[in-house]
């Protein structure tokens, strides 16, 4: 079983060694070249990979469904320890397997895609960073390991979606997407913290089903409360309505990187963890109700959003939402095999979509050429079971993204914002009465772009 | 133990005068550097040295002995890091010299008061740790108006730690308590008593606001006057003030629209976790109160002094739209980032270590707290995340600032790869801090500052307002297990 064991562990610690080389480099002004910096984050995905496939036939050569591999414990006080351990099961194998691969490939695409981008060298830090990551929340012991993992996905998503940063639009949907991550943050260590409040250990274990996963409450209410925290937590990182607003955005970054981020591993990052909840949501029938309505509702939204948008990667990003909502309702109604199964599925077709959108037109012309006519307009058969008065209000429906974003910003976020301004005003009018000065500093005038950042 | 203590005081104190004798900003960089460093390596050698040293002139009866083996032995080298990085990454500027000379003054105090074990010692280094602070906030026209506001806080925090040492010593414990709190919560700050605090920020040079903020001597002063904790019901009314603030100052903190209030109002947020941590009943939430103590110091105080460094070059810092090139400025974005979110708790960096033991320890407390802290820490990171990209992104223009010089790229970098290294390694950390509340290895004595505030046990047993000298715990010797 030592095969297992590497292949276990240099499928997180590999990719992190490639990160350090190569961030390392670059802190000391001496970063790699292009060449070396291809060969070292290839050869790493490429050992990972084929570490894991090695780890698999071992698996199923010897029976084996579960292997533990302890690392021992981080750090420990009087009351608490943080161990640390990695599994391979029958769910965590084939999505290292398939995150290797993809990573790998992306990366050997990336090599010639962004051949002298001058951003080239932080691309392939952040690459990597996001392969360790990836592996550390599939590969995870615990829930609390797995929240390592998941902050390093967020982190490179932010800075991938920000890699052209001499634009603002670019940075402000970089923005946008980490406070929907850390919104969402608080339903992970919320149901981390339920958890280890109602003494259920957070690590991911045999429950008796065909995956291991993390154990249920015993209480109905608690494992309702743990199962909804997790729903959304995993609604930011997969997008889910109604903060999926910023997917569509999120394709700002370069296109290997929206790849494998939002048409592959980041977005279904999501449905993994409640892969792994599984238990919890079968404890929980109105939790497991939850994953099946937001699912369906995403669904939904995001085939009418998508059928609106005038740019090949926002139609892309939209229907890589509506796929990840249905596996949200395969998961809520306990099909886990065809939602592994569609995970991977959905994931390699989109890859490669997102990987050829760049040359849209071409293709596009090529499929005309070989059928010598114009290629039939898509989605004209749903028009046709509409009533035509419906169909301008589903277009501006559609067009306007289910007007969540508005109702997010305008309704919700914008009264927050205008409550704290005038709080804070209130406190720089108290300070300045205080200075002995008639009226606050000019410095109030000043008004805020927070909102304009964060659109 | 006592030539290490020495040199410590001595060290800022000698940087100071020449510092203020300096006629070049440079020159006065450079020797305040030096009395900084030489500050460090006494402290490390206070921390370091075994114990038993000869007295010398009876200075020895000044420290804080029941301490000096235990993790706080460790506060005056944390000190003097913040100074050190503090005042080596200072721009230059035409008042420099008048103004490292006084954020080394701050600093000796600080460190002064971290070591010295007398109630009354303490309440008067409490006092003239604000002095030079208030001077500098006087010496310029723009600051004067903010050095009114700063003194109609800090008096009356000054004045009740003296009161509070004085009802101690007179038995009059309940007042002593309120005094102490009082005091603690003005400097601390916490809601509402904190609006001294964004404007000091603002208005004051960043080395003398890191030295002055970022040690959080009230957190100290908590630790001194409650070793043993706070009263159950004071407890929680402590824990809800720290936990309202640290959740309040967040969401200001992520809509200022100047680099500085942002700034001012991510360390009061940060403070006030360390307040809740240390108020609350966990004895896990204690370690990560300590934990993030040593790391929002650290971290904070190097994400400032990007800031410094980057408002020196560039001018006033705002936050409404994008001003940054990325491009031109690598090294100093990526220092400004990854300290920011070490201080948030970004993984394998100590802030993730210190959020874990927090918000573990929280849970167990109750999942409320442990909400509010996870919604404080969120927002933070909202906050370094948007003044980020305000700041080091999203135009292509390029004013001609320049990135960072080589001293301030070895400053930072030695800074980050400490905070990683602490998280990457947590234990060397985590288990020094790891003592019970008013226990330290090798403790053969309370403190005198906790006796003062001591009061008589409540019922059940517990003591209340601190740890009396004859508390059997307190005789454990090194290496003996403190976990019942």
């Amino acid at each position: 079983m030592a095969i297992v064991q590497f292949a276990s562990i240099f499928a997180v610690a590999g990719p992190a060694l490639a990160f350090t080389i190569l961030a390392l480099g670059a802190w000391f002004g001496r970063p790699l070249s292009e060449r070396a910096g291809a060969r070292v984050v290839g050869l790493t995905f490429a050992v990972s990979f084929l570490g894991l496939l090695g780890a698999g036939a071992t698996m199923i050569g010897t029976g084996t469904d579960a292997f533990r591999t302890p690392l021992g414990v981080w750090f420990t006080t009087s009351h608490h320890r943080f161990e640390l351990g990695l599994v391979l099961d029958r769910l965590s194998l084939p999505m290292s397997l398939f995150g290797s691969a993809l990573v790998g490939l992306v990366a050997a695409f990336s090599a010639r895609y962004l051949h002298r981008e001058p951003g080239w060298t932080r691309f392939y830090v952040l690459l990597s960073l996001f392969g360790a990551g990836v592996q550390l929340v599939v590969l995870a012991g615990s829930l609390d390991l797995l929240y390592v993992g998941w902050e390093f996905v967020a982190l490179t998503s932010m800075l991938l979606i920000a890699f052209f940063h001499d634009r603002p639009a670019p940075v402000r949907h970089g923005l946008r997407a980490i406070l929907t991550y850390r919104l969402c943050d608080v339903g992970m260590l919320g149901a981390v913290v339920w958890l280890h409040h109602v003494g259920v250990p957070a690590t991911v274990r045999d429950v008796g089903d065909p995956f291991l996963g993390i154990g249920a409450p015993d209480g109905l209410l608690d494992a309702t409360v743990v199962g909804l925290l997790l729903l959304f937590a995993t609604m930011g990182k997969s997008a889910q309505a109604p903060l999926g607003g910023w997917l569509p955005r999120a394709m700002e970054g370069p296109t290997p990187s929206s790849a494998v981020f939002y048409g592959a591993l980041s977005i279904h990052l999501g449905p993994y963890l409640l892969l792994r909840a599984a238990p919890i949501l079968e404890r929980a029938p109105i939790a497991a109700g939850a994953v099946v309505a937001v699912g369906a509702v995403t669904a939904l939204h995001a085939t009418f959003a998508g059928r609106a948008q005038t740019d090949i990667k926002s139609q892309l990003a939209y229907a890589s939402m509506a796929q990840v909502g249905l596996i949200f309702v395969e998961i809520g109604l306990g099909l886990r095999f065809v939602a592994l199964a569609h995970i991977v599925g959905h994931a390699s077709l989109r890859t490669l979509q997102i990987l050829r959108s760049p040359s849209i037109l071409h293709d596009h012309r090529a499929l005309e050429r070989a059928t010598g006519a114009p290629l039939p307009e898509a989605g004209a058969h749903l028009e046709a079971w509409l009533p035509a008065s419906f169909r301008p209000w589903l277009y501006r429906f559609s067009l306007e993204r289910g007007y969540f974003d508005a109702m997010l910003e305008g309704r919700m976020l914008g009264a927050v914002l205008r409550f704290l301004r005038a709080l804070d005003r209130l406190d720089e009018a108290w300070v300045s009465w205080l200075e002995g000065e008639a009226t606050p500093p000019a410095r109030r005038n000043e008004v805020s772009k927070f909102s304009e950042v964060s659109r | 133990m006592l030539f290490g203590w020495l040199i410590a005081l001595a060290g800022p104190v000698v940087g100071a005068l020449l510092a203020f004798r300096a006629t070049a900003p440079r020159d006065a960089r450079a020797r305040a550097s030096a009395g900084a460093g030489a500050g460090v390596l006494g402290s490390l050698a206070l921390w370091l040295a075994p114990h038993g040293a000869p007295d010398f002139l009876g200075f020895s009866a000044l420290l804080a002995s029941s301490d000096s083996e235990g993790w706080a032995a460790a506060l005056p080298a944390f000190v003097s890091a913040i100074t050190l990085t503090a005042v080596a990454m200072s721009p230059l500027g035409a008042d420099l010299p008048r103004t490292l000379a006084r954020t080394l003054l701050v600093s000796a105090c600080s460190v002064a008061l971290v070591t010295i074990d007398d109630p009354f010692a303490l309440a008067t280094l409490w006092t003239l740790s604000m002095v030079p602070a208030w001077l500098e906030l006087r010496s310029e026209a723009r600051s004067r108006p903010t050095a009114k506001v700063f003194a109609l806080y800090m008096l009356p925090s000054s004045v009740a730690m003296m009161a509070a040492a004085f009802l101690g010593q007179r038995g009059a414990h309940e007042m002593a308590f309120i005094a102490a709190a009082l005091s603690i919560g003005l400097r601390g700050p916490v809601f509402p008593l904190h609006s001294w605090f964004p404007a000091f920020v603002e208005r004051a040079p960043l080395s003398l606001v890191v030295v002055f903020a970022a040690p959080q001597l009230a957190a100290f002063a908590h630790l001194r006057a409650w070793p043993a904790g706070l009263p159950e019901g004071y407890a929680e009314a402590a824990t809800t003030v720290a936990a309202s603030t640290a959740v309040l100052a967040a969401l200001l903190g992520a809509v200022q629209t100047r680099a500085r209030r942002g700034l001012a109002y991510l360390m009061m947020s940060q403070m006030a976790l360390v307040t809740v941590g240390l108020s609350a009943s966990s004895d896990v939430m204690h370690v990560g109160a300590r934990v993030t103590w040593m790391l929002v110091g650290l971290a904070t105080t190097g994400y400032a002094m990007t800031l410094g460094a980057l408002e020196a070059r560039r001018g006033p810092l705002g936050l409404d739209g994008h001003h940054g090139n990325f491009a031109r400025i690598p090294f100093l974005a990526t220092s400004m980032l990854v300290l920011g979110l070490a201080s948030v708790g970004l993984p394998c960096t100590l802030g993730h270590i210190s959020e874990e033991l927090l918000v573990t320890g929280a849970a167990a407390a109750s999942p409320g707290l442990a909400l509010a802290m996870i919604a404080a820490i969120s927002i933070n990171v909202a906050n370094v995340a948007r003044t980020y990209f305000a700041l080091c992104t999203g135009t292509a223009k390029h004013e001609g600032e320049r990135d960072l010089t080589r001293r301030e790229r070895l400053v930072l970098g030695v800074l980050v790869a400490a905070i990683i290294a602490a998280g990457v390694l947590p234990d060397a950390v985590v288990r020094p801090l790891d003592v019970r509340r008013g226990v330290t290895h090798g403790a053969r004595r309370s403190s005198r500052s906790a006796v003062l505030l001591s009061a008589a046990t409540t019922g059940g047993g517990r003591r209340v307002l601190g740890v009396s000298t004859h508390a059997p715990e307190l005789f454990l010797e090194r290496g003996e297990s403190l976990v019942r």
